[in-house]
């Protein structure tokens, strides 16, 4: 632990609270490759915020004459696809529908599960039973063939594979969120509060979902790449975004002809799932590292 | 205060005949019973301090869960001054649970991580309708009541206080629930001898100043003794002496009452006792022994006891459970 976070001596009136979250973020801080992850985040988040005054070109013009130029060509950064679009110009904002359809379905499952699994888990019994066992039938499907299913079933478009995506990873979220409760509750200081005469609700809000939100959160940041690697594999299967739509995992399936012609430009929207995606996992790791360090 | 003297209070506290009884799982489909309170009834006086000793495994902590509503009994009732409450009675429980108090073991699970000491014991003052500001001057007003400055403890968390401290801050966040009955389940157990002392006085002088009356649960004789107005020994879920407290640990009736005052060590080398007065385990609470329960380990057990199981019965002002009390 940094000497920043150990708690000031006897006697020294306290500036700042020393609470959890702050140790957590000062360990998290603590790692370089975290931040060089976190930056990469931060960067590729901006572009896709400002893509209108961050793209060199508009992503839809398409130029039959310029098709397929190598990286680096004047005009064209990082060459230009199939169409003769500007690849760069592309990537950027490919990175709005991509960023959004691996955040959202997981944003929306953690609150989601995470309402299911701390009352399944706090109410147990019937409750919990009823809960789990609907929540295991959608767990028994492999991820990637439910969100297919799914998606197949609601039709394409991007709203629909965030839905099938959501509801892919509610139940792994409600899961976790579940044990978690489950192990808070037969700890002490619910019985206390129990015993305090603090109805079900206080307790819940006060002491059992405090400490339930950051295990679910760490575990549901470590989905984001898995939601974006198979948003973006939806999006190959022709579920997602239909042309002429910027979206990574659309790029990749359109430029998969052209893979033979320039292996490089080609592979781009690729390199930027598998970053994006790796930067995730690397960021949820050590947040899960922090967070394991007990007090 | 005399044993006569108590008799005249009507008690703040009575439980009669209190069974909790927990079916367990013994491998695939074998069911069992778990005996860990088999009908205890006691009563206590406003202002004492009844003392409940035992070994470890014995339901001393069952019956403090009972009292605070953590547990519901089987069978048995709960009687606070002229409410009587029965088994099932949801409404009647949580009457009770406002006036009963509970300070655990253990100092640091029994606090949440997450919240500041304060905010711990406001939780508490709020679980009673108190506003958030109101909780949060209860919670300093607190603070400072058991011995700890509130600018320097309310914004600690659990991690940043000693022992001896957070137990201060359970029994205060005991108190935020305006009780008249603390329940301390082996409060001090956990503590250094001299932390020990310091909450022991603590405890004395909050029980003067808020009028309180303690249930103090422990398996140490020489803190129940000090603490103690009564005492009631319970061996298996069951009492099997009880009676003043100097009375029951000088001239214990009960064998049981007397092995555990022999096997209690004592600063004087001299006393050393060279062989433990009981061999064994106590039985296990699942397959329990015919007759007297005591009887497996007893010393003075005769035919007699393994047929008929002894009733808690008067002897002077004491009650015992013994056919052959010494």
């Amino acid at each position: 632990m940094r000497p920043a976070t150990v708690s000031a001596g006897e006697g020294t009136p306290r500036t700042r609270p020393n609470s959890y979250w702050t140790r957590v973020s000062a360990r998290v801080r603590a790692d370089p490759v975290v931040i060089g992850c976190l930056a990469f985040l931060a960067a590729i988040a901006l572009c896709a915020l400002f893509a209108g005054s961050v793209a060199p070109s508009d992503p839809f013009q398409s130029d039959i004459v310029s098709r397929l130029r190598p990286i680096a060509t004047a005009g064209f950064p990082l060459g230009s696809d199939e169409l003769g679009r500007d690849m760069l110009s592309r990537l950027i904002y490919g990175a709005r529908l991509s960023l959004l359809m691996g955040l959202l379905p997981v944003v929306a499952a953690f609150i989601i599960g995470t309402v299911l699994g701390t009352i399944a888990g706090y109410m147990g019994g019937f409750v919990n039973a009823l809960i789990m066992r609907v929540v295991d039938v959608f767990y028994a499907f492999p991820s990637v063939l439910l969100a297919v299913a799914i998606s197949g079933f609601l039709g394409s478009g991007v709203t629909n594979i965030i839905i099938a995506m959501t509801v892919v990873f509610v139940p792994p979220i409600s899961r976790i969120a579940e044990s978690v409760t489950n192990q808070i509750r037969s700890r002490e200081f619910v019985a206390a509060a129990r015993a305090s005469g603090a109805t079900p609700g206080m307790i819940v809000h006060t002491h059992v979902l405090p400490n339930v939100i950051g295990p679910v959160f760490v575990y549901a940041t470590s989905l984001v790449s898995v939601s974006i690697v198979v948003a973006s594999g939806l999006s190959l299967l022709g579920l997602g975004p239909k042309p002429p739509q910027a979206e990574w995992g659309l790029m990749l399936n359109s430029l998969r002809s052209a893979f033979s012609i320039n292996p490089l430009v080609a592979a781009l929207p690729g390199l930027f799932i598998f970053m994006t995606s790796l930067s995730f996992n690397l960021v949820s790791d050590s947040l899960r590292a922090a967070i394991s360090v007990k007090a | 205060m005399s044993e006569s003297l108590r008799q005249d209070l009507a008690p703040i506290l009575a439980a009669r005949a209190l069974k909790k009884h927990f079916g367990i799982r013994r491998g695939w489909l074998r069911r069992a019973t778990l005996h860990a309170v088999d009908g205890v009834s006691f009563e206590v006086a406003p202002g004492e301090v009844l003392g409940i000793v035992g070994e470890s495994g014995c339901g001393k902590s069952t019956v403090a869960r009972i009292l605070v509503g953590l547990v519901e009994p089987d069978e048995g009732s709960l009687k606070l001054d002229d409410i009587e409450i029965a088994v099932g009675n949801r409404r009647g429980v949580n009457q009770v649970r406002k006036q009963i108090q509970m300070v655990f073991q253990d100092s640091f699970a029994s606090l949440n991580p997450r919240l500041t000491l304060g905010e711990s014991i406001a939780f508490t003052a709020s679980a009673r309708g108190a506003s958030r500001r109101a909780s949060a001057e209860r919670a300093l007003a607190l603070l400072a009541a058991v011995g700890l400055d509130p600018s320097r403890f309310a914004h600690r968390y659990p991690h940043e206080a000693s022992g001896g401290q957070r137990q201060r801050v359970n029994i205060a966040r005991s108190l935020a629930g305006d009780p008249r009955v603390l329940v301390l389940d082996e409060a001090v157990s956990a503590l250094d001898k001299s932390i020990e002392a310091q909450i022991l006085n603590l405890l004395q002088d909050l029980k003067e100043e808020m009028h309180l009356t303690y249930l103090f649960i422990s398996h140490d004789l020489h803190v129940v003794r000090y603490m103690s107005d009564r005492v009631a020994v319970m061996y298996l879920g069951k009492v099997v002496e009880s009676g003043n407290a100097a009375d029951v640990m000088s001239m214990p009736l009960h064998p049981y009452t007397s092995a555990l005052v022999r096997a209690t060590p004592t600063g004087d080398p001299a006393r050393r006792v060279a062989k433990p007065p009981l061999e064994g385990e106590p039985p296990s609470a699942i397959d329990l022994p015919s007759g007297c329960r005591f009887r497996s380990r007893c010393p003075r057990a005769q035919a007699m006891c393994a047929e008929q199981e002894p009733a808690l019965r008067f002897e002077g002002l004491r009650q015992v459970a013994c056919h052959f009390p010494l």
